[in-house]
Protein backbone atom coordinates (compact mmCIF):
# COMPACT_ATOMS: atom_id res chain seq x y z
CA UNK A 1 0.00 0.00 0.00
CA UNK A 2 3.06 2.18 -0.11
CA UNK A 3 2.26 3.58 3.67
CA UNK A 4 5.07 4.00 6.53
CA UNK A 5 2.38 2.56 9.43
CA UNK A 6 3.59 3.28 13.31
CA UNK A 7 4.15 0.07 14.66
CA UNK A 8 0.99 -0.22 16.81
CA UNK A 9 -1.69 1.04 13.91
CA UNK A 10 -3.17 -1.41 11.46
CA UNK A 11 -4.58 -0.69 7.85
CA UNK A 12 -7.79 -1.98 7.82
CA UNK A 13 -7.77 -4.01 4.73
CA UNK A 14 -10.81 -2.62 3.13
CA UNK A 15 -9.56 0.72 3.05
CA UNK A 16 -7.30 1.54 0.20
CA UNK A 17 -9.23 2.47 -2.84
CA UNK A 18 -9.97 5.83 -2.01
CA UNK A 19 -6.77 8.39 -2.01
CA UNK A 20 -8.72 10.72 0.57
CA UNK A 21 -8.06 8.62 3.57
CA UNK A 22 -8.55 5.50 5.25
CA UNK A 23 -9.14 3.61 8.37
CA UNK A 24 -6.62 2.07 11.12
CA UNK A 25 -7.32 0.12 14.24
CA UNK A 26 -5.07 1.27 16.90
CA UNK A 27 -5.66 0.04 20.70
CA UNK A 28 -8.55 -1.50 19.41
CA UNK A 29 -10.60 1.46 18.52
CA UNK A 30 -11.36 2.84 15.03
CA UNK A 31 -9.81 5.98 13.41
CA UNK A 32 -9.60 7.16 9.77
CA UNK A 33 -6.84 9.50 8.81
CA UNK A 34 -8.14 12.21 6.44
CA UNK A 35 -5.40 13.01 3.78
CA UNK A 36 -3.84 16.43 2.63
CA UNK A 37 -5.20 15.81 -1.13
CA UNK A 38 -8.44 15.31 0.48
CA UNK A 39 -8.77 18.85 2.87
CA UNK A 40 -10.89 21.45 0.75
CA UNK A 41 -13.15 18.74 0.59
CA UNK A 42 -13.08 18.27 4.57
CA UNK A 43 -13.36 21.33 5.36
CA UNK A 44 -16.05 22.17 2.77
CA UNK A 45 -18.06 19.48 4.23
CA UNK A 46 -18.12 21.15 7.48
CA UNK A 47 -17.78 25.45 6.13
CA UNK A 48 -21.01 24.58 4.00
CA UNK A 49 -22.84 23.27 7.00
CA UNK A 50 -23.72 19.73 5.45
CA UNK A 51 -21.68 17.61 7.91
CA UNK A 52 -24.44 19.33 10.64
CA UNK A 53 -27.62 18.67 8.50
CA UNK A 54 -25.93 15.07 7.79
CA UNK A 55 -25.64 14.05 11.08
CA UNK A 56 -28.82 15.50 12.75
CA UNK A 57 -30.85 13.71 10.18
CA UNK A 58 -29.23 10.32 11.28
CA UNK A 59 -27.72 10.47 7.81
CA UNK A 60 -24.32 10.24 8.44
CA UNK A 61 -22.13 8.62 10.83
CA UNK A 62 -20.56 11.28 13.34
CA UNK A 63 -16.97 11.78 14.36
CA UNK A 64 -14.60 13.71 16.52
CA UNK A 65 -11.38 15.22 15.23
CA UNK A 66 -8.68 13.99 17.72
CA UNK A 67 -5.06 14.47 18.70
CA UNK A 68 -3.79 11.70 17.35
CA UNK A 69 -0.80 10.88 15.77
CA UNK A 70 -1.08 10.11 12.27
CA UNK A 71 -0.08 6.29 11.05
CA UNK A 72 0.79 7.87 7.70
CA UNK A 73 2.22 11.33 8.89
CA UNK A 74 3.53 12.65 4.76
CA UNK A 75 0.13 12.28 3.90
CA UNK A 76 -2.06 13.23 6.73
CA UNK A 77 -4.23 16.46 7.36
CA UNK A 78 -6.08 14.96 10.20
CA UNK A 79 -7.59 11.94 12.17
CA UNK A 80 -10.49 11.46 13.35
CA UNK A 81 -12.67 9.31 15.31
CA UNK A 82 -15.76 7.82 14.07
CA UNK A 83 -18.95 6.35 16.06
CA UNK A 84 -18.71 2.74 16.46
CA UNK A 85 -20.92 0.80 14.60
CA UNK A 86 -21.85 -2.55 16.73
CA UNK A 87 -22.07 -4.96 13.90
CA UNK A 88 -21.06 -4.64 10.77
CA UNK A 89 -23.55 -6.27 7.92
CA UNK A 90 -23.27 -6.02 4.06
CA UNK A 91 -25.64 -5.87 1.50
CA UNK A 92 -25.59 -9.48 0.37
CA UNK A 93 -26.73 -9.79 4.07
CA UNK A 94 -29.76 -7.70 3.67
CA UNK A 95 -33.40 -8.34 3.15
CA UNK A 96 -35.30 -6.29 0.14
CA UNK A 97 -36.13 -3.81 2.51
CA UNK A 98 -33.05 -2.88 3.95
CA UNK A 99 -31.18 -2.71 0.21
CA UNK A 100 -34.29 0.16 -0.62
CA UNK A 101 -33.47 1.41 2.35
CA UNK A 102 -30.12 2.09 1.91
CA UNK A 103 -30.31 3.43 -1.65
CA UNK A 104 -32.79 5.99 -0.65
CA UNK A 105 -30.95 6.86 2.37
CA UNK A 106 -28.08 7.52 -0.77
CA UNK A 107 -30.06 9.61 -2.91
CA UNK A 108 -31.49 11.34 0.25
CA UNK A 109 -27.77 12.36 0.99
CA UNK A 110 -26.80 13.27 -2.42
CA UNK A 111 -30.11 15.55 -2.88
CA UNK A 112 -29.09 17.34 0.78
CA UNK A 113 -25.80 17.47 -0.14
CA UNK A 114 -26.37 19.69 -3.77
CA UNK A 115 -28.04 21.97 -1.21
CA UNK A 116 -24.59 22.16 0.52
CA UNK A 117 -22.58 22.67 -2.41
CA UNK A 118 -21.46 19.17 -2.45
CA UNK A 119 -22.00 15.89 -4.15
CA UNK A 120 -21.30 11.97 -3.42
CA UNK A 121 -18.15 10.77 -5.26
CA UNK A 122 -18.94 7.45 -4.41
CA UNK A 123 -22.36 5.66 -3.74
CA UNK A 124 -21.16 2.44 -2.99
CA UNK A 125 -24.23 -0.14 -0.81
CA UNK A 126 -20.94 -0.94 1.38
CA UNK A 127 -20.60 2.59 2.59
CA UNK A 128 -24.14 2.12 4.25
CA UNK A 129 -24.34 0.54 7.14
CA UNK A 130 -27.10 0.41 9.74
CA UNK A 131 -27.34 1.72 12.96
CA UNK A 132 -29.71 2.33 15.32
CA UNK A 133 -32.17 0.23 12.71
CA UNK A 134 -31.50 3.41 10.31
CA UNK A 135 -29.27 3.35 7.33
CA UNK A 136 -26.28 5.59 8.04
CA UNK A 137 -23.54 6.79 5.60
CA UNK A 138 -20.04 6.07 7.18
CA UNK A 139 -17.86 7.18 4.76
CA UNK A 140 -17.31 10.45 6.06
CA UNK A 141 -15.22 10.98 2.62
CA UNK A 142 -17.26 10.11 0.11
CA UNK A 143 -17.97 14.26 -0.89
CA UNK A 144 -16.46 16.32 -3.23
CA UNK A 145 -17.19 19.78 -3.56
CA UNK A 146 -19.94 19.88 -6.46
CA UNK A 147 -18.62 20.43 -9.74
CA UNK A 148 -21.42 20.78 -12.56
CA UNK A 149 -20.56 17.30 -14.41
CA UNK A 150 -22.18 13.73 -14.40
CA UNK A 151 -22.70 12.14 -11.47
CA UNK A 152 -19.70 10.06 -10.99
CA UNK A 153 -21.24 7.39 -8.88
CA UNK A 154 -24.16 7.06 -11.01
CA UNK A 155 -23.11 3.99 -12.65
CA UNK A 156 -21.79 2.67 -9.23
CA UNK A 157 -25.32 3.23 -7.60
CA UNK A 158 -27.14 1.73 -10.50
CA UNK A 159 -25.49 -1.52 -10.10
CA UNK A 160 -24.64 -1.51 -6.27
CA UNK A 161 -28.49 -0.63 -5.65
CA UNK A 162 -30.87 -0.49 -8.83
CA UNK A 163 -30.09 -3.89 -10.33
CA UNK A 164 -30.18 -6.23 -7.40
CA UNK A 165 -33.27 -4.29 -6.19
CA UNK A 166 -35.29 -4.68 -9.57
CA UNK A 167 -33.82 -8.47 -9.72
CA UNK A 168 -35.68 -9.36 -6.15
CA UNK A 169 -38.11 -7.24 -7.01
CA UNK A 170 -39.13 -8.96 -10.79
CA UNK A 171 -37.64 -11.95 -10.54
CA UNK A 172 -36.61 -13.73 -7.48
CA UNK A 173 -35.83 -13.63 -3.61
CA UNK A 174 -32.60 -16.00 -4.66
CA UNK A 175 -31.13 -13.17 -6.60
CA UNK A 176 -30.59 -11.49 -3.47
CA UNK A 177 -27.03 -12.46 -2.58
CA UNK A 178 -25.57 -11.71 -6.31
CA UNK A 179 -23.68 -9.44 -5.09
CA UNK A 180 -22.00 -11.55 -3.04
CA UNK A 181 -20.73 -12.51 -6.81
CA UNK A 182 -20.13 -9.06 -7.79
CA UNK A 183 -18.84 -7.20 -5.28
CA UNK A 184 -18.63 -4.00 -7.34
CA UNK A 185 -22.34 -4.60 -7.92
CA UNK A 186 -24.36 -6.47 -10.27
CA UNK A 187 -23.04 -6.07 -14.06
CA UNK A 188 -25.82 -3.83 -16.13
CA UNK A 189 -25.30 -6.39 -18.72
CA UNK A 190 -26.42 -8.62 -16.46
CA UNK A 191 -29.66 -7.15 -14.88
CA UNK A 192 -30.38 -6.28 -18.24
CA UNK A 193 -30.68 -9.63 -19.78
CA UNK A 194 -32.40 -11.35 -16.98
CA UNK A 195 -35.24 -8.70 -16.02
CA UNK A 196 -38.65 -9.10 -17.94
CA UNK A 197 -40.00 -6.96 -20.76
CA UNK A 198 -42.08 -5.20 -18.66
CA UNK A 199 -39.16 -3.39 -17.20
CA UNK A 200 -38.42 -1.94 -20.79
CA UNK A 201 -41.77 -0.58 -20.48
CA UNK A 202 -41.32 2.17 -17.49
CA UNK A 203 -38.90 4.85 -18.31
CA UNK A 204 -37.07 4.91 -15.29
CA UNK A 205 -36.11 1.25 -15.53
CA UNK A 206 -35.71 1.12 -19.71
CA UNK A 207 -33.18 4.21 -19.40
CA UNK A 208 -31.27 3.48 -15.79
CA UNK A 209 -31.14 -0.08 -16.73
CA UNK A 210 -31.47 -1.06 -20.09
CA UNK A 211 -30.13 1.50 -22.35
CA UNK A 212 -27.53 2.20 -19.91
CA UNK A 213 -26.23 -1.28 -20.78
CA UNK A 214 -26.85 -0.72 -24.24
CA UNK A 215 -25.19 2.25 -23.94
CA UNK A 216 -22.38 0.35 -21.90
CA UNK A 217 -22.05 -1.99 -24.70
CA UNK A 218 -21.93 0.28 -28.06
CA UNK A 219 -19.04 1.82 -26.40
CA UNK A 220 -17.39 -0.26 -24.39
CA UNK A 221 -13.29 -0.49 -25.14
CA UNK A 222 -13.76 2.24 -27.72
CA UNK A 223 -11.81 5.30 -27.22
CA UNK A 224 -12.91 8.04 -28.40
CA UNK A 225 -13.01 12.02 -27.73
CA UNK A 226 -15.60 13.59 -26.15
CA UNK A 227 -15.86 17.11 -24.85
CA UNK A 228 -16.31 17.65 -20.87
CA UNK A 229 -19.72 18.52 -20.82
CA UNK A 230 -21.16 20.45 -18.27
CA UNK A 231 -24.44 19.36 -16.70
CA UNK A 232 -27.40 21.81 -15.17
CA UNK A 233 -27.78 22.15 -11.25
CA UNK A 234 -31.49 21.47 -12.63
CA UNK A 235 -30.75 18.25 -14.47
CA UNK A 236 -28.35 16.46 -11.36
CA UNK A 237 -31.33 17.33 -9.51
CA UNK A 238 -33.84 15.74 -11.96
CA UNK A 239 -31.27 12.15 -12.33
CA UNK A 240 -31.39 12.14 -8.33
CA UNK A 241 -35.11 12.68 -8.37
CA UNK A 242 -35.82 9.85 -11.06
CA UNK A 243 -33.27 7.27 -9.20
CA UNK A 244 -35.39 7.98 -6.21
CA UNK A 245 -38.52 7.81 -8.00
CA UNK A 246 -37.82 4.08 -9.44
CA UNK A 247 -36.19 2.91 -6.04
CA UNK A 248 -38.89 4.44 -4.01
CA UNK A 249 -41.93 2.06 -6.54
CA UNK A 250 -40.76 -1.33 -5.79
CA UNK A 251 -42.14 -3.10 -3.66
CA UNK A 252 -41.68 -7.02 -2.66
CA UNK A 253 -44.58 -9.49 -3.11
CA UNK A 254 -44.24 -11.48 0.12
CA UNK A 255 -44.80 -14.76 -0.60
CA UNK A 256 -45.62 -17.65 1.78
CA UNK A 257 -42.13 -19.74 2.09
CA UNK A 258 -41.86 -22.39 4.58
CA UNK A 259 -40.12 -20.33 7.12
CA UNK A 260 -42.37 -17.12 7.28
CA UNK A 261 -45.35 -19.54 8.49
CA UNK A 262 -42.62 -21.22 10.76
CA UNK A 263 -44.77 -19.63 13.98
CA UNK A 264 -47.73 -20.58 12.50
CA UNK A 265 -47.09 -24.45 12.28
CA UNK A 266 -45.54 -25.12 15.66
CA UNK A 267 -46.55 -28.29 17.51
CA UNK A 268 -47.11 -26.56 21.12
CA UNK A 269 -49.47 -24.53 22.50
CA UNK A 270 -49.41 -21.14 23.14
CA UNK A 271 -48.93 -21.32 26.85
CA UNK A 272 -45.71 -23.62 25.78
CA UNK A 273 -44.67 -21.16 23.18
CA UNK A 274 -44.51 -18.35 26.26
CA UNK A 275 -42.94 -20.93 29.00
CA UNK A 276 -40.05 -21.27 26.45
CA UNK A 277 -39.83 -17.13 26.12
CA UNK A 278 -39.87 -16.49 29.88
CA UNK A 279 -36.79 -19.80 30.17
CA UNK A 280 -35.14 -17.50 27.61
CA UNK A 281 -35.40 -14.73 29.37
CA UNK A 282 -34.44 -15.99 32.45
CA UNK A 283 -31.38 -17.25 31.06
CA UNK A 284 -30.77 -13.99 29.39
CA UNK A 285 -31.38 -12.43 32.90
CA UNK A 286 -28.40 -14.88 34.04
CA UNK A 287 -26.18 -14.13 31.06
CA UNK A 288 -26.28 -10.48 31.32
CA UNK A 289 -24.89 -10.62 27.48
CA UNK A 290 -23.49 -7.40 25.43
CA UNK A 291 -24.44 -8.85 22.16
CA UNK A 292 -26.60 -11.19 21.07
CA UNK A 293 -26.54 -13.33 17.77
CA UNK A 294 -30.02 -15.17 17.44
CA UNK A 295 -29.23 -18.66 14.89
CA UNK A 296 -32.30 -18.84 13.36
CA UNK A 297 -34.36 -16.07 14.45
CA UNK A 298 -37.29 -16.54 11.27
CA UNK A 299 -39.16 -13.51 12.26
CA UNK A 300 -37.07 -12.29 15.27
CA UNK A 301 -39.69 -13.41 18.27
CA UNK A 302 -36.82 -14.19 20.65
CA UNK A 303 -34.55 -11.90 18.95
CA UNK A 304 -36.52 -9.53 20.72
CA UNK A 305 -36.55 -11.09 24.32
CA UNK A 306 -33.01 -9.70 23.97
CA UNK A 307 -32.86 -6.55 22.02
CA UNK A 308 -35.83 -5.21 23.74
CA UNK A 309 -33.54 -5.30 27.18
CA UNK A 310 -31.24 -3.12 25.18
CA UNK A 311 -28.82 -5.69 24.11
CA UNK A 312 -27.98 -5.28 20.84
CA UNK A 313 -29.17 -8.23 18.70
CA UNK A 314 -28.56 -9.76 15.25
CA UNK A 315 -31.45 -11.93 13.99
CA UNK A 316 -29.95 -14.29 11.40
CA UNK A 317 -32.14 -16.70 9.18
CA UNK A 318 -31.66 -18.20 5.90
CA UNK A 319 -35.17 -17.24 4.74
CA UNK A 320 -35.25 -14.00 3.26
CA UNK A 321 -39.14 -13.37 3.62
CA UNK A 322 -38.81 -13.99 7.23
CA UNK A 323 -35.90 -11.59 7.24
CA UNK A 324 -38.19 -8.86 5.62
CA UNK A 325 -40.93 -9.40 7.62
CA UNK A 326 -38.77 -8.64 10.94
CA UNK A 327 -36.97 -5.54 9.61
CA UNK A 328 -40.61 -4.41 8.53
CA UNK A 329 -41.46 -4.74 12.14
CA UNK A 330 -38.39 -3.64 13.32
CA UNK A 331 -39.12 0.10 11.07
CA UNK A 332 -42.66 -0.04 11.90
CA UNK A 333 -41.83 -0.01 15.69
CA UNK A 334 -38.77 2.24 15.57
CA UNK A 335 -36.51 -0.89 17.05
CA UNK A 336 -32.99 0.39 17.90
CA UNK A 337 -31.22 -2.47 19.17
CA UNK A 338 -32.01 -5.56 16.36
CA UNK A 339 -30.67 -6.06 13.06
CA UNK A 340 -32.26 -8.80 11.02
CA UNK A 341 -29.73 -10.72 8.30
CA UNK A 342 -29.78 -13.26 5.73
CA UNK A 343 -27.45 -16.11 6.37
CA UNK A 344 -27.34 -19.26 6.16
CA UNK A 345 -25.90 -21.26 8.70
CA UNK A 346 -25.04 -24.09 6.43
CA UNK A 347 -22.93 -21.81 4.14
CA UNK A 348 -22.28 -18.48 6.35
CA UNK A 349 -20.41 -15.73 4.62
CA UNK A 350 -16.61 -16.10 4.00
CA UNK A 351 -14.47 -13.37 3.66
CA UNK A 352 -14.26 -11.57 0.24
CA UNK A 353 -12.52 -9.37 -1.54
CA UNK A 354 -8.86 -8.44 -2.48
CA UNK A 355 -6.56 -10.90 -1.09
CA UNK A 356 -10.14 -12.11 0.96
CA UNK A 357 -9.66 -9.50 3.48
CA UNK A 358 -11.91 -6.80 1.88
CA UNK A 359 -15.15 -7.76 3.18
CA UNK A 360 -15.01 -10.31 6.44
CA UNK A 361 -16.43 -13.27 7.45
CA UNK A 362 -19.43 -14.01 9.92
CA UNK A 363 -16.92 -15.27 12.22
CA UNK A 364 -14.34 -12.56 11.82
CA UNK A 365 -17.59 -10.33 13.35
CA UNK A 366 -17.70 -12.57 16.38
CA UNK A 367 -17.69 -13.74 18.90
CA UNK A 368 -20.83 -12.90 20.50
CA UNK A 369 -21.44 -12.47 23.79
CA UNK A 370 -24.21 -14.83 23.61
CA UNK A 371 -25.54 -17.04 21.02
CA UNK A 372 -29.61 -18.26 20.98
CA UNK A 373 -29.83 -21.35 18.87
CA UNK A 374 -33.65 -22.31 19.14
CA UNK A 375 -35.29 -25.16 17.04
CA UNK A 376 -32.11 -25.09 14.82
CA UNK A 377 -30.36 -27.83 15.85
CA UNK A 378 -32.67 -30.67 14.47
CA UNK A 379 -32.28 -28.91 10.79
CA UNK A 380 -28.82 -28.87 11.42
CA UNK A 381 -28.48 -31.84 11.99
CA UNK A 382 -30.94 -33.95 10.12
CA UNK A 383 -31.79 -31.98 6.96
CA UNK A 384 -28.51 -30.81 6.60
CA UNK A 385 -26.47 -34.46 7.98
CA UNK A 386 -24.29 -31.94 10.47
CA UNK A 387 -23.18 -34.20 13.41
CA UNK A 388 -23.32 -32.77 16.73
CA UNK A 389 -19.68 -32.77 17.39
CA UNK A 390 -19.21 -30.20 14.32
CA UNK A 391 -22.49 -28.05 14.99
CA UNK A 392 -20.56 -27.60 18.82
CA UNK A 393 -17.81 -26.44 16.97
CA UNK A 394 -18.85 -24.07 14.89
CA UNK A 395 -21.41 -23.18 17.87
CA UNK A 396 -17.98 -22.97 19.91
CA UNK A 397 -16.12 -20.63 17.33
CA UNK A 398 -19.48 -17.65 17.61
CA UNK A 399 -19.98 -16.97 21.26
CA UNK A 400 -18.85 -17.36 25.12
CA UNK A 401 -22.60 -18.29 25.96
CA UNK A 402 -24.80 -20.58 24.10
CA UNK A 403 -28.59 -20.94 24.51
CA UNK A 404 -29.90 -24.04 22.74
CA UNK A 405 -32.86 -26.34 22.69
CA UNK A 406 -32.92 -29.44 22.03
CA UNK A 407 -35.79 -31.15 19.90
CA UNK A 408 -35.97 -35.14 20.11
CA UNK A 409 -37.13 -37.26 17.00
CA UNK A 410 -40.24 -37.89 18.37
CA UNK A 411 -41.42 -34.48 18.14
CA UNK A 412 -43.50 -33.90 15.02
CA UNK A 413 -41.50 -31.09 13.79
CA UNK A 414 -38.40 -33.68 13.85
CA UNK A 415 -40.94 -36.37 12.58
CA UNK A 416 -41.81 -34.01 9.08
CA UNK A 417 -38.22 -33.89 8.50
CA UNK A 418 -37.59 -37.64 8.48
CA UNK A 419 -40.40 -38.76 6.44
CA UNK A 420 -38.96 -38.73 3.21
CA UNK A 421 -35.72 -39.88 4.16
CA UNK A 422 -33.98 -42.56 5.69
CA UNK A 423 -33.56 -42.13 9.51
CA UNK A 424 -29.43 -42.62 9.80
CA UNK A 425 -29.07 -40.00 12.61
CA UNK A 426 -28.78 -43.11 15.60
CA UNK A 427 -26.49 -40.67 17.28
CA UNK A 428 -29.88 -38.21 17.00
CA UNK A 429 -29.94 -38.90 21.28
CA UNK A 430 -30.05 -36.37 24.28
CA UNK A 431 -27.26 -37.88 25.86
CA UNK A 432 -25.44 -38.08 22.61
CA UNK A 433 -26.37 -34.03 21.97
CA UNK A 434 -24.82 -33.70 25.78
CA UNK A 435 -21.74 -35.67 25.34
CA UNK A 436 -20.85 -33.84 21.69
CA UNK A 437 -21.98 -30.18 23.13
CA UNK A 438 -20.22 -31.05 27.07
CA UNK A 439 -16.54 -31.06 24.76
CA UNK A 440 -17.08 -27.59 23.78
CA UNK A 441 -19.31 -26.36 26.33
CA UNK A 442 -20.13 -26.62 30.47
CA UNK A 443 -23.77 -27.09 30.59
CA UNK A 444 -24.77 -24.95 33.51
CA UNK A 445 -28.87 -25.10 33.47
CA UNK A 446 -31.37 -27.90 31.59
CA UNK A 447 -34.97 -26.85 31.68
CA UNK A 448 -37.41 -29.03 29.75
CA UNK A 449 -40.24 -26.92 28.38
CA UNK A 450 -43.31 -28.15 30.13
CA UNK A 451 -46.06 -29.13 28.01
CA UNK A 452 -43.52 -30.23 24.95
CA UNK A 453 -40.59 -32.57 24.38
CA UNK A 454 -38.41 -30.27 24.16
CA UNK A 455 -35.25 -28.96 26.45
CA UNK A 456 -33.66 -25.91 26.74
CA UNK A 457 -29.97 -25.58 27.91
CA UNK A 458 -28.14 -22.65 28.61
CA UNK A 459 -24.12 -23.21 28.41
CA UNK A 460 -20.75 -21.51 28.68
CA UNK A 461 -18.35 -21.66 26.16
CA UNK A 462 -15.30 -23.96 28.06
CA UNK A 463 -12.41 -22.20 25.84
CA UNK A 464 -11.65 -18.45 24.07
CA UNK A 465 -14.40 -18.34 20.66
CA UNK A 466 -11.68 -17.51 18.29
CA UNK A 467 -12.23 -18.05 14.65
CA UNK B 1 -33.26 -8.48 -28.90
CA UNK B 2 -36.11 -6.80 -31.44
CA UNK B 3 -37.64 -5.12 -28.04
CA UNK B 4 -34.06 -3.36 -27.94
CA UNK B 5 -33.95 -2.12 -31.44
CA UNK B 6 -36.19 0.87 -31.35
CA UNK B 7 -34.55 2.26 -28.01
CA UNK B 8 -30.95 1.40 -29.93
CA UNK B 9 -31.62 3.72 -32.53
CA UNK B 10 -32.77 6.55 -30.97
CA UNK B 11 -29.81 5.86 -28.33
CA UNK B 12 -27.64 6.18 -31.53
CA UNK B 13 -29.09 8.85 -32.55
CA UNK B 14 -29.08 11.26 -30.08
CA UNK B 15 -25.23 10.12 -29.91
CA UNK B 16 -24.20 11.23 -32.88
CA UNK B 17 -25.54 14.38 -31.72
CA UNK B 18 -23.44 15.06 -29.11
CA UNK B 19 -20.83 16.93 -29.70
CA UNK B 20 -17.02 14.97 -30.57
CA UNK B 21 -14.20 17.67 -30.91
CA UNK B 22 -12.69 16.61 -27.69
CA UNK B 23 -10.62 17.51 -24.59
CA UNK B 24 -10.53 14.37 -22.65
CA UNK B 25 -10.24 10.91 -22.70
CA UNK B 26 -13.19 8.80 -21.29
CA UNK B 27 -13.03 5.36 -20.37
CA UNK B 28 -14.88 2.29 -20.12
CA UNK B 29 -17.35 4.35 -17.80
CA UNK B 30 -17.97 6.33 -21.14
CA UNK B 31 -21.47 4.59 -21.21
CA UNK B 32 -22.69 5.34 -18.34
CA UNK B 33 -21.32 8.62 -18.43
CA UNK B 34 -22.94 9.42 -22.58
CA UNK B 35 -26.86 7.97 -21.11
CA UNK B 36 -26.19 10.37 -18.21
CA UNK B 37 -25.87 13.14 -19.75
CA UNK B 38 -29.12 12.13 -21.96
CA UNK B 39 -31.50 11.28 -18.87
CA UNK B 40 -30.10 14.29 -17.05
CA UNK B 41 -31.21 16.60 -20.09
CA UNK B 42 -34.86 15.11 -20.00
CA UNK B 43 -35.39 14.77 -16.80
CA UNK B 44 -33.69 18.06 -15.86
CA UNK B 45 -35.82 19.43 -18.62
CA UNK B 46 -38.37 17.86 -17.33
CA UNK B 47 -38.15 18.98 -13.71
CA UNK B 48 -37.96 22.81 -15.06
CA UNK B 49 -41.14 22.41 -16.62
CA UNK B 50 -43.14 21.08 -13.50
CA UNK B 51 -41.27 23.94 -11.44
CA UNK B 52 -42.33 26.70 -13.82
CA UNK B 53 -45.94 25.22 -13.99
CA UNK B 54 -46.04 25.49 -10.45
CA UNK B 55 -44.92 29.02 -10.50
CA UNK B 56 -47.76 30.21 -12.82
CA UNK B 57 -50.29 28.20 -11.30
CA UNK B 58 -49.40 29.56 -7.86
CA UNK B 59 -49.39 32.69 -9.20
CA UNK B 60 -52.81 32.53 -11.29
CA UNK B 61 -54.59 30.88 -7.59
CA UNK B 62 -53.19 34.27 -6.32
CA UNK B 63 -54.38 36.61 -8.77
CA UNK B 64 -57.77 34.83 -9.61
CA UNK B 65 -58.27 34.37 -5.75
CA UNK B 66 -60.73 36.58 -4.34
CA UNK B 67 -60.38 39.37 -1.75
CA UNK B 68 -59.95 37.60 2.10
CA UNK B 69 -63.91 38.59 3.86
CA UNK B 70 -63.41 41.57 5.66
CA UNK B 71 -62.60 41.45 8.94
CA UNK B 72 -66.31 40.97 10.45
CA UNK B 73 -66.96 41.66 14.41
Amino acid sequence: MGRQMSDESRTLPSSFRDPSGFLFEREGRLYRQVNGVYRDHYDHLFSSGLYRALTEQGLLIPHEEVDLPPPDPDGAYKVIKPRVVPFISYPYEWCFGQLKDAALATLRIQRTAFDFGMSLKDASAFNIQFIDGRPVLVDTLSFEKLELRPWVAYRQFCQHFLCPLLLVAYKDYALGPLSRIFIDGVPLSLASRLLPFRTRLRPSLATHVHLHALSQKVFSGKKMKVRERKIRPMSLAGLTESLESAVRKLSLPIKKTEWARYYEETNYTPESFERKKKIVEDFLEVMKPKTVWDLGANTGIFSRLASRRGIPTVAFDVDTVAVELNYRECREKNEKNLLPLVMDLTNPTPALGWENRERMSLLERGPADAVLALALLHHLAISNNLPFQRIAGFLGRTCRSLVIEFVPKTDSQVQRLLATREDIFGHYTQPDFEEQFGRVFLIEKTVPVEGTERTLYLMKNRGSPAS
Amino acid sequence: MKSMFRPAVCLVLVLFLLPVCGYSYIDLGSGSYIIQLIIAGFVGFSLSLRIFWKKIRTRLSKKTKPDGPADVR
